[in-house]
């Protein structure tokens, strides 16, 4: 008996224990996680109400097979109310997540990890910027339809949450334009964000400004310019001067980690009427940007009273960003235009002399809260010029701040740009809108059904005076003697740079009105020589403008039409004008290299320079060039620098790699010494790695933000490499993402595209990557205006 | 009639038992499909209607192990069970929380 009443008090409390004990130590994530009723699972179940009511009035959202969303509406404040119904159906995690990074509170969520990022965007003060771009917009018709495209995804904060909420543990707070105004800056950042020039100045402080000018050369030397008249004047301002500035190492470091990635750029390019097989114009454009899951892009179809466009855009910005309308079709291309300076002081005393006087910094303290952490306070400065950036961690407090101006820190007006473009009926009518994107710095390239093409570049080019002279600004300005200033500018409020001369005006920025053809790819705009202000303190690498530029006149020259097929063979072009250029010069150096390396080059002699999948010789080449770069550049960095930085950070880039002279002194021992230990060094990784072709090696490999293996993407073999058309890079994971191929003859079919993975952002829906495949074979999808017949969700008219 | 002597019944009678054991596994299913507990509970319920001891700690975590069972059917029926096998730390809390909740449910058994 004595037993029995053992075992009942023991199994008793054991019950009791585990009942209190898993409520106590893992409710938390029994409730996120547990199998049937953690929340985590409500994401399994992807329907939208049938029914939703709307503020605005009717509308639908009609979802294809390839889940991108069809909207149509009675009113435009309908439409742009259920596109961000549907933005907050498909992308609200990433929506939050660009928010949370551009207002320096992702470490609230993430933890610490993440807080250096933070206190360089709080440091930065992109809210401030985005809350004074607000105020600039109050009153404008695309500010009203971001209001009701907030309200249209704030009817997902009651719903199912995406399944990274539960990941993080953490609620979205209500979506604001503000919020919207943020993922603009962080777009414009992302294409213009650079600190080249504090990696120029410094190795000019630590190596002499003549091996500066060879790594980071001003101009790359080619004739494949966007733009080739020589009409627009001469260039005013000095070009070669760089200020040696050594920049401390943990600041450059630290900023290089949040300055725009390598191989941001895109291609596009537009045939006039006079080149097509069907008379009338055709462009194409593919943006090169960060491949993820899910992409940056998301694609919408939008039909109200007086917007009709479908297009890309991205996380959180109601308006497509490329796209085409009943009337026409544009794409975009990064610019490299020069949108951001720096700004060195004299200090003293906790102030900077600007011109006669000491001036205190604008000093402001604001918190870093941190997830499972200790909130984190950092100092906000700002001198005249805009925010100073240094680096608080490890004692390497910055002694002389460097103050960055940066076009986007300013109010602008993109978004009614953007909105007025895609209304835009006449060419007239979208030069008008363009003339208030100020900013990214974007080539932009048009054509539309009256048989018109344009070119024309945007965002706001600063005309920086010193004395009230213009001056380039490829270096590090003296802040105190007022050197660099930009006229109007106003960093956090409303600049007044269009009235005082401060800006280039936009009917000086580079443009052509009805282009035969043309064709962009980051590289030079045009010759400085030509133009009649400083534009840019360096464009791309030209390898890809290059073999643009060859193909559309050779194509034109021939005198055959251009068609669709044409257009789809120029983005899947993986010629490599990389190789182009050095395969030759490794060839030659044969007779000085060892068998192990000789079987390598052997394998490069009959190819054709092509980064495709099942070639071998793509992979030698493609897992060359970084072994050449270390060869090359690294003893002589590492030699040269403080032992706190690092040489990689400090290499030059690919046309300076693959263009150097062979008397250069980077080369101790000779070219064909450098080309065959960086052979061996690839043979030996071949080997180790167990790669035989290109494909084996290029797979696009899409993470998720959060770097958790089951958000991935399944790993594709693709091809294109750094420099080719068809762009790939697969170290960085960037390249082409979307692509538009769109014919202005409607008789000609619907516009093709391909996009990157898949619409929608929930790893458990149908369209997280199905169409993944098609983006790695570059096969292209209908991407035209049609609407299809059933609506998944309607919206009738009334209050929540 | 008290609770203990409908137990008793429930518990000597074949039928009864396994009808009580079946009302306990669909109770605890659709418990469980609204809050972890409710595993716990049907474990418990389940365990409680079991003739020995042993046999209901035995038939708490068969019911635990039904639950798991009913619910990767349901991932396999929406196409969502390779991204489950690909979850690997949160699979784990999700299988083994639900398994444990009624391993501790049916100590219940244990109490009469």
């Amino acid at each position: 008996m004595d037993k029995e009443i053992t075992r009942r008090r023991v199994l008793g409390s054991l019950a009791a224990i585990g009942a209190v004990g898993m409520g106590a130590g893992g409710g938390d994530l029994l409730d996120r996680f547990a199998a049937g009723s953690g929340s985590l699972w409500d994401t399994r179940d992807r329907s939208l109400p049938a029914s939703v009511s709307s503020p605005y009035g009717g509308a639908t959202i009609s979802y294809d097979d390839s889940g991108v969303p069809h909207i149509e509406a009675d009113s435009e404040a309908a439409l742009f109310f259920a596109a961000g119904y549907a933005q907050g159906a498909d992308r609200l995690f990433m929506m939050d997540l660009v928010r949370r990074q551009m207002s320096g509170r992702l470490a609230a969520v993430i933890g610490e990890q993440v807080v250096a990022q933070d206190r360089f965007h709080t440091k930065l003060n992109f809210e401030a910027a985005a809350e004074a771009t607000w105020e600039r917009m109050k009153g404008m018709e695309s500010a009203t339809l971001m209001e009701a495209f907030a309200e249209g995804v704030n009817r997902h904060l009651d719903r199912p949450l995406p399944p990274e909420f539960d990941l993080l543990d953490y609620e979205p707070e209500p979506w604001t334009p503000v919020a919207t105004m943020l993922a603009e800056k962080q777009t414009a950042w992302s294409f213009t964000g650079s600190f080249r020039t504090l990696r120029k100045a410094t190795i000019a402080a630590e190596m002499g400004e003549d091996v500066a000018n060879e790594l980071y050369p001003h101009r790359y030397d080619h004739d494949a310019t966007i733009l080739d008249d020589n009409e627009l004047g001469n260039a005013n301002g000095s070009t070669d001067r760089i200020r040696p500035t050594a920049v401390t190492p943990g600041l450059t470091e630290w900023l290089s980690s949040f300055e725009s990635p390598q191989g941001i750029g895109s291609n596009s390019w537009v045939i006039g009427p006079e080149h097509t097989e069907s008379g009338a114009p055709m462009m194409a454009n593919d943006p090169h940007v960060p491949l993820l899951a899910p992409p940056v892009w998301y694609e919408m179809h939008l039909k109200g009273p007086k917007t009709h466009v479908r297009g890309v855009t991205l996380s959180g910005i109601p308006f497509p960003i490329v796209g085409e309308t009943e009337h026409c079709a544009w794409g975009v291309t990064v610019a490299y235009t020069d949108g951001i300076d720096f700004y060195s002081y004299e200090t003293n005393d906790g102030k900077y002399r600007y011109g006669d006087e000491y001036r205190s910094f604008d000093t402001e303290t604001k918190t870093v809260p941190v997830a499972d952490g200790d909130d984190q306070e950092v100092t906000v400065k700002r001198t005249v010029h805009g925010p100073v950036v240094d680096h608080e961690s490890d004692g390497d407090e910055l002694q002389e701040p460097i103050a960055v101006a940066w076009t986007g820190l300013t109010a602008t007006r993109t978004g009614e740009g953007l909105l007025n473009l895609l209304r835009s009926e006449s060419l007239k009518e979208a030069r008008e809108a363009l003339s208030l994107f100020d900013l990214p710095s974007l080539n932009f390239v048009y054509a539309n059904r009256d048989g018109e093409t344009l070119y024309q570049v945007v965002g706001k080019v600063p005309i920086r005076k010193t004395d009230g002279e213009p001056v380039a600004a490829n270096r590090v300005f003296n802040g105190s003697d007022k050197a660099g200033e930009w006229p109007g500018f106003t960093p956090y409020g409303i600049s007044t740079w269009d009235e005082n001369g401060g800006v280039i005006p936009f009917e000086e920025m580079p443009h052509e009105i009805n282009p035969e053809y043309l064709g962009t790819a980051n590289q030079r705009i045009v010759d400085d020589e030509s133009f009649s202000h400083y534009l840019s303190a360096s464009y791309a690498t030209p390898f890809r403008g290059i073999r643009l530029n060859e193909r559309l006149d050779e194509r034109v020259t021939s005198g055959e039409p251009i068609d669709r097929e044409f257009m789809k063979s120029l983005q899947r072009d993986t010629h490599d004008e990389r190789a182009a250029i050095f395969v030759p010069k490794m060839l030659a150096a044969s007779n000085e290299i060892d068998e192990k390396a000789a079987e390598l080059l052997e394998a490069l002699s009959d190819w054709d320079y092509h980064m495709d999948r099942d070639s071998r010789a793509a992979l030698i080449f493609s897992r060359f060039i970084p072994h050449y770069r270390d060869v090359v550049f690294k003893p002589r960095l590492a030699e040269a620098l403080d032992d706190r930085r690092d040489p990689e950070e400090y290499y030059g880039d690919q046309w300076v790699t693959v263009t150097l002279d062979p008397g250069s002194d980077w080369f101790p021992e000779g070219r064909p010494v450098a080309i065959q230990k960086a052979l061996e060094r690839t043979a030996t990784e071949l080997e180790k790695e167990g790669w035989e072709t290109y494909g084996d090696f290029n797979t696009a490999d899409f993470k998720h933000k959060l770097q958790q293996d089951w958000l991935a993407y399944p790993p594709i073999p693709t091809d294109g490499g750094e420099g080719s058309l068809n762009n790939f890079r697969r170290d960085t994971a960037i390249g082409s993402s979307w692509r538009q191929i769109c014919p202005m003859d409607k008789s000609d079919g619907p516009s093709e595209g391909t996009f990157p993975g898949g619409n929608n952002g929930n790893p458990m829906s149908d369209h997280y990557h199905d169409q993944l495949k098609r983006w790695a074979d570059v096969k292209y999808m209908n991407i035209g205006l049609e609407m299809p017949d059933e609506p998944t969700v309607t919206f009738t008219e009334g209050e929540q | 009639m008290s609770v203990p002597n409908t137990l008793e019944e429930l518990r000597s009678t074949t039928r009864q038992r396994w009808l009580a054991t079946a009302v306990a596994v669909v109770v605890g299913i659709g418990l469980g499909w609204m809050h972890w507990f409710g595993v716990y509970v049907g474990a418990a319920l389940v365990a409680l209607v079991q003739r020995t001891v042993g046999r209901g700690i035995a038939a708490g975590i068969g019911f635990g192990m039904l639950f798991v069972g009913v619910f990767l059917v349901s991932l396999a029926m929406t196409g969502d069970l390779d991204t489950f096998r690909a979850m690997s730390r949160v699979s784990i809390v999700a299988v083994g929380g639900v398994v444990l909740a009624a391993v501790f449910g049916s100590f219940v058994r244990g109490i009469r």
